[in-house]
């Protein structure tokens, strides 16, 4: 073997190597994706570029205060994936959430109105093809205050043409319930944000928006019941909550 | 010319060292597992979110005591991994034959099995060749713990995405896909005096009094709860029975139920104050529930006490009508026989 024919293998390896890791897994999108965020929000969604392998996500995932430290017990640390495990649910920890929870008076809330706190999620995570991530990804959130209400539909607001519907939403609603719980003629749409498009046509007349009532906000109030129970609330079952819209 | 080649193999092997490798996907990742008085073995299966029922067919015999003392060890080695990836999915024991059967995965899900003890060994359980079936949970949730009631399984969940809700399903027997049925648990909250719907059932027990079949179970809000097992039915709210406050942070693990001299109690592993001995009445009380149930929030616990020497245990199954066969995490994983208390 000459040292020229050497170089050459190791050069070809060293790029097949390369072309092989590729861009290697990253984060490509964080619901909600807004920094002023509830200060009892409940859950946050991760959405990953390929297959995570799972088992390390909680080894990787902190929460950090105003000072940059870490935060102590700031999620419910089980691992929840979407079944392509492309998706992680993380729980901030209901316990300190929910009020008047043991846990929630000695430990005291996650998120504080008013403070600014930062998501990351620090390299090493894996993913199913052997690759981590590489870069730190970082997310910073700025809490309002509680939202202690429940969703309602008629405050949605509604554009309809033969082209399309758009729906937007007077809050921030939790994002995988607005891809799943949300029908216009039992389509399903587009996600963005607050909005969620229907793409056309739609013939001229009535339409149906039926919303699962299921769906939650960012703080876990759904249509049939606030996060937060009172002693007595007994929330009769709701088959689905409707609007008709019409397209002209 | 031999520079160059040692060149260019140490040139292959550093773009090896780069190359990823991947991580693969157990088939399935057998959790949760009960017997039934058959020798059926249950399983929850995690990766696909199904419950699997084998048949075993193992021959009538009696539980022996057992001692694992390098169980991660050995299950590291059968499914080749390392010792700190191993979790330990649950313990069961067979009725019928008395075997001792473990599930164990590793911490990413890439590598899991069953095992069954034999004298000390852990031996792999290949399901090929046995007669099994499967039944499918609703779309999106993950079980967690199941038992066997007279009527069928009763399994709990938590949902992979989208709702903070507590579900319970009964799982109708023989276990086949499409006979699966489920119901939303609510159970009261004595922290903080309210009811929740929130909370799924980490770790449950049968319990039967009388001609009644309860099912017990705790969240990791740490309530101890009782519902019966008839109640688990298609679309219907599951209001349970609070019958125990462990105290804050006690998140289960494990629940057995035991008798001794006659006398029904039940055992609760947790990671935080250790193992709870709760006596056979509170089990069944009708009088003490929800505001006024045993709270050690509260400080005296009557009929509630910790287990000395059992604050290691996690997973345990009741291996004879005198002793667990139980996990313990005492700076490795090691399996035990353990006097009941």
């Amino acid at each position: 073997v000459k040292p020229a024919a050497a170089a050459c293998v190791a050069l070809a390896a060293a790029l097949v190597a390369g072309a092989v890791r590729g861009p290697g897994p990253r984060v490509v999108a964080v619901h909600p994706g807004l920094e002023a965020v509830p200060s009892n929000l409940l859950r946050i969604y991760i959405d990953f570029s390929e297959p995570m392998a799972g088992g390390d996500a909680f080894r990787h995932l902190v929460l950090r205060d105003a000072a940059g430290a870490p935060i102590r017990d700031a999620f419910r640390e089980m691992e929840l994936w979407s079944r392509g495990h492309t998706r992680l649910m993380a729980y901030i920890h209901p316990g300190r959430i929910k009020r008047g929870l043991a846990f929630g008076t000695t430990e005291g809330p996650v998120l504080v109105e008013g403070q600014c706190f930062v998501l990351e999620l620090a390299p090493g995570m894996k993913a199913r093809s052997g690759r981590a991530i590489d870069a730190a990804f970082r997310r910073e959130l700025r809490p309002a205050g509680p939202d202690l209400a429940q969703p309602e539909v008629a405050r949605w607001r509604i554009a309809a043409s033969r082209d399309g519907v758009v729906v937007e939403c007077d809050e921030w609603l939790d994002h995988a319930g607005l891809e799943d719980f949300v029908r216009v003629g039992g389509r399903a749409g587009r996600v963005e944000g607050r909005r969620i498009r229907f793409d056309g046509p739609f013939a001229p007349g009535e339409h149906r928006l039926t919303v699962d009532p299921r769906l939650e906000d960012l703080a876990g109030n759904s249509f049939i019941r606030a996060f937060e129970t009172r002693p007595g609330d007994d929330a009769p079952p709701i088959p689905a909550v409707e609007r008709v819209l019409l397209v002209r | 010319m031999k520079t160059a080649a040692i060149a260019a193999a140490a040139a292959l092997a550093a773009a090896g060292a780069l190359w990823p490798r991947a991580v693969p996907q157990a088939e399935w990742v057998p959790t949760a597992l009960e017997f039934d008085a058959k020798g059926v073995l249950y399983v929850a299966d995690a990766r696909n979110d199904r419950i699997v029922a084998i048949e075993l067919g193992e021959k009538a015999g009696k539980a022996e005591a057992v001692k694992v003392e390098d169980l991660a060890d050995q299950l590291a080695s059968a499914l080749g991994a390392k010792a700190d990836e191993i979790q330990v999915g649950d313990v069961a024991v067979s009725p019928v034959s008395g075997a001792v059967v473990v599930s164990a995965l590793t911490q990413n899900g890439s590598k899991a099995g069953l095992f069954r003890v034999v004298k000390g060994k852990l031996q792999a359980i290949e399901t090929k060749g046995l007669k099994t079936s499967s039944a499918s949970l609703p779309k999106g949730v993950q079980p967690l713990d199941l038992v066997v009631t007279p009527k069928g399984l009763v399994v709990s969940s938590v949902s992979r995405d989208k709702t903070f809700l507590a579900r319970l399903h009964r799982v109708d027997l023989p276990v086949k896909d499409g006979a699966v049925a489920t119901a939303e648990s609510e159970l009261y909250h004595t922290s903080h005096e309210a009811w929740e719907t929130q909370a799924p059932l980490l770790a449950m027990a049968a319990y039967t009094k009388g001609a009644s079949t309860y099912v017990l179970g705790s969240t990791a809000c740490t309530p101890v709860v009782r519902l019966g097992a008839d109640e688990v039915a298609d679309k219907k709210k599951v209001k349970t029975t609070t019958i125990c406050e462990l105290g804050m942070g006690n998140a289960p693990v494990s629940l057995v139920v035991c008798a001794k001299e006659k006398k029904d109690f039940l055992i609760v592993s947790s990671e935080v104050d250790g193992t709870f001995k709760i006596d056979g009445p509170i089990l069944s009380d009708a009088d003490k529930i929800n505001e006024k149930a045993v709270n050690r929030n509260k400080g005296e616990a009557p009929g509630v006490a910790v287990v000395k020497g059992w604050d290691k245990v996690r997973k345990m199954a009741l291996l004879d009508a005198k002793s667990v066969v139980a996990v313990k995490a005492e700076g490795k994983l090691t399996l035990e026989t353990l006097e009941l208390p």
